[in-house]
């Protein structure tokens, strides 16, 4: 075994040390093999360092996979069972990189060393290897002369040489970070080792090489020996260190060209174990603070520099924040005279790419506006914002929804998020919104919700009716009547008014309707930016009567909606499935957009406003149903005046209801909207929606969903039959 | 992971062969301590803490006896002794009896890993007793050696000679302290401290080094310490409930380090890389709960789990969930932002919801599909929130997110809480 008078160290160290300039720690020549190369982490990295190092990985070693190779856009990387399999197939290099697991690490290094005789450098990525390894590698590589870098490192880049040997520095895009300066980073963080070097290209300095330390309590390549290579680099003019807490390395380390020195982790004094960085520790004469201090002695600063207090020297500042990195660094290098390598790149300045404040009275310098994100960032943030509606993610199938919910303590339900005993303060159109699109809404869409549903309470002449009325004559209980009305309105009848409403929904997004509150019902929109063309059935040439007392109904109670004033801007007549889907368009658009209900709930609405219209005039006898009244009320009444409470009082028990008897009447329909989650009757309407197979929505059958509702609900459960 | 005192201490200096004084427990008869008394004379009565404690003989916590009486008075006196030391505070729970070995030199003995020497180092010096910082240098021996051939008798008798020790103690000394690196090197420790070793003379004046105090940390990422079977609950409690039940999940593949800085704290800040849990740790200070390292790359299910505990334990008094990280350099952020976006649906889904502003600074692979994951659960839960990337300054997101929270504190809470149609009003920290 070749001992160290073999191997010359450089400089007085009281340890080996064998490379006496940065730009041998990541050079062209460099040939690198990886141990565990397979291995999960490596199989994503080795590929990138490999192309931006333009090939500098000769070969790796998998145990039981020898024979097999690793994919990189330059080439196959052969990979053999062990490292000595690897040398007699011809492979020389220098580099060890291992990837191994912890406690596989320190073998590895034992194999490298033994196996190979030109081996100089290794770099050590696996954390949380034991004390009692590292004290043994340490004492490995110190014995046979060899450099090692890490452990818990991120590994070597150089910009200069395009090199880089290891781990992960810089992402899977490193030039992206690494752009060639004057600037050589020594970091015990990985990941903060790419963000210093991006965070001085902003500022505009480049770096030269890049070193992650790792932060064990073995740092094998430390700050002295970084201090010393760095002195002897004519490339690097000043360097910037990222310290943490634990060990007296920085106390050691000599520096003759100017540093900025980042220390971080005060409060770890306060600690009585590690977090993160196995050797970044509790209060000791190596904490922060300490580190902090010898610093500033070596720079000859009495206070850390801060933007509001400047403080440098010409050999350096101590920093306790990494965003004040670029500006301590720019004012010591400008002590010395020396300008940034290139012009500012960028500021780091918050630039959020999505935000939403809900509404929310927020303070404006919490208002923070949405901007682009960079290239090619940009381009799928955009393509992300094209989605309308929420998604919900996949969960195996339970009465899972979270729709209906009980509270454990008070036994009180509630549906999406409303309590009951709220509900029953509620008017009826507000509980039929909260069912629908999950949010009670507010006035305006009470007044376009009673005359949408009305328009299919009088069922004169309709099959429907027939159906019901036979159903009562034969002695069904109330629901077996409902439901016998319910299958009647089956998917036809609302075909043209969900393709109407899929139609008006993608046509105003493109045309950029906001989701802000009130936008459905908004003057200012202009209409006009819609574009029309290509969809039938939203007019015809002769007036449809149904339409036009639907719109008259609306225009009555005062309702505003968006959707409605472009379609009555149309050549032609509206249709009344057209109409319907405006006012359907209307109520969902703002769920929709914050991402409350997903597009199938919100063009299901139609049908479901049918089915209701459907059961409350299905609820009362066929003399009630006359070809111009319901229960006694005239059409327009109807449409455009009475309250939906109103009318669903009326048709169950014969009377417009006075304010007591209204108010009991909601307050009753409120307190029955849940029974909480898992009641029999949801259990219905699930089993007979799930039958059909709902993985396809359009073999979706609502009304059959509520036949299983009204079908699992009777005289003994289920709100009492209600 | 530290242990002090001989209560257990004895049995591992036996395990490595390296004599002790006489020690009982704190089930010790009173026969069992007359006896003691009646061999020895003179008895220590040393409160037992957990952990790792030290300066115990200053505070007075050291109690003396040459007759039972007086024994099982200090017993009394220091079974549940409370003591400080810094940010450490110990309460006793037990007490042990300890021979008394008369002698005439004191030995001072510790080994650890020195960053100075880059190598395990022993430190060794005859006026032991005493607070070795208060020494003079000459009077003491630090001295490196080398872990594969491990400490040799002669790296012992050399250090023993240059700082001028008593000859006569220089030969007992040598042919024991070694096996003490066996125990240190073999079993996962990473620090070993005896003070005093008392030197205790035979009939022949033939001196034998006596360990009479005990201390040692373990190093947590070594298995090699179990192989002692020290009860478990020794290291219990240095966790809480929180911390335990994430550790549970710790593998290799991905951290799980989580520390409880204030359980009265308002930001929930799931971190990622050991880098930005300095920085945010350090900027939040006590406005933190926890201070976490969730990075390297944990898959999906792993994640969720992890979100899921710490929503559990903490989500409910949390003004601000702030998921931050550097631009990550494995980490898939896709599928951790999913993993936390899907427990927090599944938390509002089973608890109901709960006033939240979520911050998320974050880079790396897929990153804007993540982003657009966690958004649409925001949007869907009706939570406001700022998604930044690595482009904005990881400080100033941690800024941003320390205002919202005083914002929250501030009336914001509740005014979350009313969008939410959360009816009882929050209360604000």
């Amino acid at each position: 075994m070749p001992s160290t008078f073999q191997r010359q160290s450089v400089g007085d160290f009281k340890y080996h040390v064998g490379i006496s300039s940065l730009t041998q720690v990541a050079s062209r020549d460099d040939r690198v093999c990886v141990l565990n190369i397979l291995g999960g982490e490596s199989s994503e990295v080795t590929p990138v360092s490999h192309v931006y190092s333009g090939g500098n990985v000769v070969c790796g070693t998998a145990p039981g996979k020898g024979g097999s190779v690793l994919e990189t856009s330059i080439g196959n990387i052969p990979v053999y069972n062990n490292v000595r399999d690897a040398l007699a197939a011809g492979h020389r290099f220098n580099c060890g990189v291992v990837y191994l697991p912890p406690s596989a690490a320190r073998d590895g290094v034992a194999e490298l060393i033994r196996v190979n005789a030109e081996l100089r450098k290794i770099f050590i990525i696996t954390e949380k290897i034991s004390v009692h390894d590292a004290r043994e590698i340490r004492a490995m590589g110190q014995q046979n002369g060899i450099d090692i870098f890490g452990a818990n490192g991120l590994g070597v880049a150089d910009s200069w040489n395009q090199v880089r040997i290891g781990g992960a520095l810089g992402g899977d895009k490193p030039g992206d970070s690494l752009r060639p300066g004057s600037i050589a980073i020594f970091s015990n963080s990985g990941g903060f080792s790419t963000t210093i070097a991006q965070y001085l290209r902003m500022a505009g300095w480049g770096t030269t090489t890049v070193v992650s330390s790792g932060k064990d309590v073995y740092i094998h390549y430390a700050a002295p020996e970084f201090a010393f290579a760095l002195a002897n680099d004519a490339r690097s003019k000043a360097a910037v260190l990222y310290c943490e807490p634990g060990g007296f390395y920085e106390n050691d380390a000599t520096f003759t060209k100017p540093v900025v020195a980042c220390v971080v982790g005060r409060w770890k004094s306060k600690l009585t174990r590690a977090v993160g960085h196995a050797g970044a520790m509790a209060g000791g004469s190596d904490d922060a603070q300490a580190k902090e201090r010898w610093f500033m002695e070596k720079f000859g600063v009495t206070e850390l520099f801060t933007p509001e207090n400047p403080v440098v020297s010409s050999k350096g500042a101590v920093v306790t924040n990494i965003a004040h990195i670029p500006a301590a660094l720019t004012a010591v290098m400008r002590a010395n005279a020396t300008m940034p390598d290139f012009p500012a790149e960028g500021n780091l300045a918050l630039k959020p790419w999505f935000g939403s404040d809900e509404g929310l009275d927020l303070p404006d310098e919490l208002r923070l506006p949405v901007v682009e994100a960079l290239a090619p960032y940009n381009e799928q943030v955009a393509l992300l914002n094209t989605q309308i509606g929420g998604v919900v993610p996949r969960q195996t199938m339970k009465d899972a929804s979270g729709a209906s919910q009980m509270d454990a303590k008070t036994q009180v339900s509630s549906l999406h998020g409303t309590t009951m005993l709220n509900a029953a303060t509620f008017a009826l159109e507000s509980n039929v919104a909260l069912a629908l699109v999950h949010d009670a809404g507010g006035e305006n869409d009470r007044k376009l919700i009673a005359p949408a549903i009305a328009a299919f309470i009088n069922l004169y002449g309709r099959p429907e009716l027939a159906a019901a009325q036979a159903s009562r004559e034969a002695g069904n209980a109330p629901n077996a009547v409902l439901a016998a009305a319910a299958a009647i309105v089956g998917p036809k009848r609302q075909e043209a008014a969900r393709a109407a409403l899929k139609f008006m929904i993608e046509r105003f997004h493109v045309a950029g309707l906001g989701m802000e509150f009130g936008a459905s019902l908004s003057e200012d929109f202009e209409i006009a930016r819609v574009d029309v063309g290509g969809q039938p059935g939203l007019t015809t040439d002769t007036p449809d009567a149904r339409a036009q007392a639907l719109i008259a109904g609306v225009e009555a109670r005062g309702g505003r909606s968006v959707f409605l004033r472009w379609l009555q801007s149309l050549p032609g007549h509206p249709t009344e499935a057209a109409v319907l889907a405006a006012l359907c368009a209307t109520l969902a658009w703002g769920p929709l957009s914050r991402k409350r209900i997903s597009r199938a709930t919100a063009e299901s609405f139609p049908w479901w406003l049918q089915l209701f219209g459907t059961l409350i005039g299905a609820s009362t006898d066929a003399s009630k149903h006359e070809p111009t009244r319901f229960s006694g009320i005239d059409q327009p009444e109807l449409l455009g005046k009475l309250s939906l409470g109103e009318i669903a009082f009326a048709a169950l028990l014969g009377q417009i209801p006075g304010e007591d008897d209204l108010f009991a009447f909601q307050t009753l329909v409120g307190l029955l909207l849940t029974n909480g989650p898992g009641a029999i009757s949801a259990q219905g309407a699930k089993g007979a929606v799930s039958a059909d197979g709902p993985e396809q929505p359009d073999r979706v059958q609502l009304n059959k969903a509520l036949i299983g509702f009204l079908t699992h609900t009777g005289y003994a459960h289920g709100g009492n039959g209600y | 992971m530290q242990i002090t005192g001989m209560l257990h201490g004895a049995r591992l200096l036996e395990f490595a062969g390296f004599p002790t004084t006489d020690v009982l427990g704190p089930a010790a008869s009173e026969e069992e301590i007359k006896a003691m008394l009646d061999k020895h004379g003179l008895i220590f009565i040393k409160p037992v803490f957990k952990g790792g404690i030290g300066k115990k003989g200053k505070a007075g916590l050291l109690g003396r006896a040459k007759d039972l009486q007086t024994a099982l008075a200090e017993k009394e006196r220091l079974y549940f002794a409370e003591h400080q030391v810094g940010h450490v505070k110990a309460k006793a729970n037990g007490v042990t009896f300890e021979a008394g070995v008369p002698a005439t030199h004191e030995v001072y003995f510790s080994i650890s890993d020195s960053t100075h020497f880059r190598a395990p180092t022993m430190t060794l010096t005859h006026m032991g007793g005493m607070d070795i910082e208060e020494l003079d240098k000459s009077q003491v021996a630090m001295v490196p050696f080398d872990p594969l051939t491990g400490l040799k008798a002669f790296v012992v008798a050399n250090a023993l000679t240059e700082i001028g020790a008593p000859k006569e103690i220089i030969s007992p000394l040598v042919q024991q302290l070694p096996k003490l690196w066996e125990l240190f090197h073999n079993f996962g420790m990473t620090t070993l401290e005896l003070n005093p070793i008392r030197m205790r003379e035979d009939k022949k004046g033939r001196l034998t080094p006596v360990a009479c105090d005990f201390k040692c940390g373990f190093d947590r990422d070594d298995p090699r310490w179990l192989r002692l079977k020290l009860p478990p609950h020794l290291f219990a409690a240095d966790y809480s409930n929180f911390e335990q039940e994430i550790n549970t999940l710790r593998t290799h593949q991905g951290q799980s380090d989580v520390y409880v800085i204030n359980d009265k704290g308002t930001v929930l800040a799931p971190t990622f890389g050991g880098g930005a849990n300095s920085l945010v740790t350090e900027m939040l200070g006590d406005a933190a709960i926890i201070s976490s390292d969730f990075g390297g790359n944990p898959p999906y299910e792993k994640m969720k789990e992890v979100a899921r505990i710490c929503f559990k334990h903490w989500l409910k008094q949390a003004n601000v969930l702030f998921i931050i990280g550097g631009k990550s350099n494995n980490t898939d952020i896709f599928e951790t932002l999913r993993a936390m976006a899907d427990a927090l649906r599944e938390h509002f889904s089973a608890h109901g919801p709960t006033p939240l502003y979520v911050v998320v600074g974050r880079g790396g692979p897929n990153l804007v599909r993540g982003m657009g994951a966690l958004r649409d659960t925001c949007d869907a839960l009706g939570l406001p929130y700022r998604l930044f990337g690595f482009d904005s300054d990881m400080s100033e997101v941690i800024q941003f997110a320390k205002k919202i929270d005083l914002w929250m504190r501030d009336g914001g809470r509740a005014q979350v809480a009313q969008r939410l149609g959360i009816e009882a009003p929050a209360t604000t920290a």
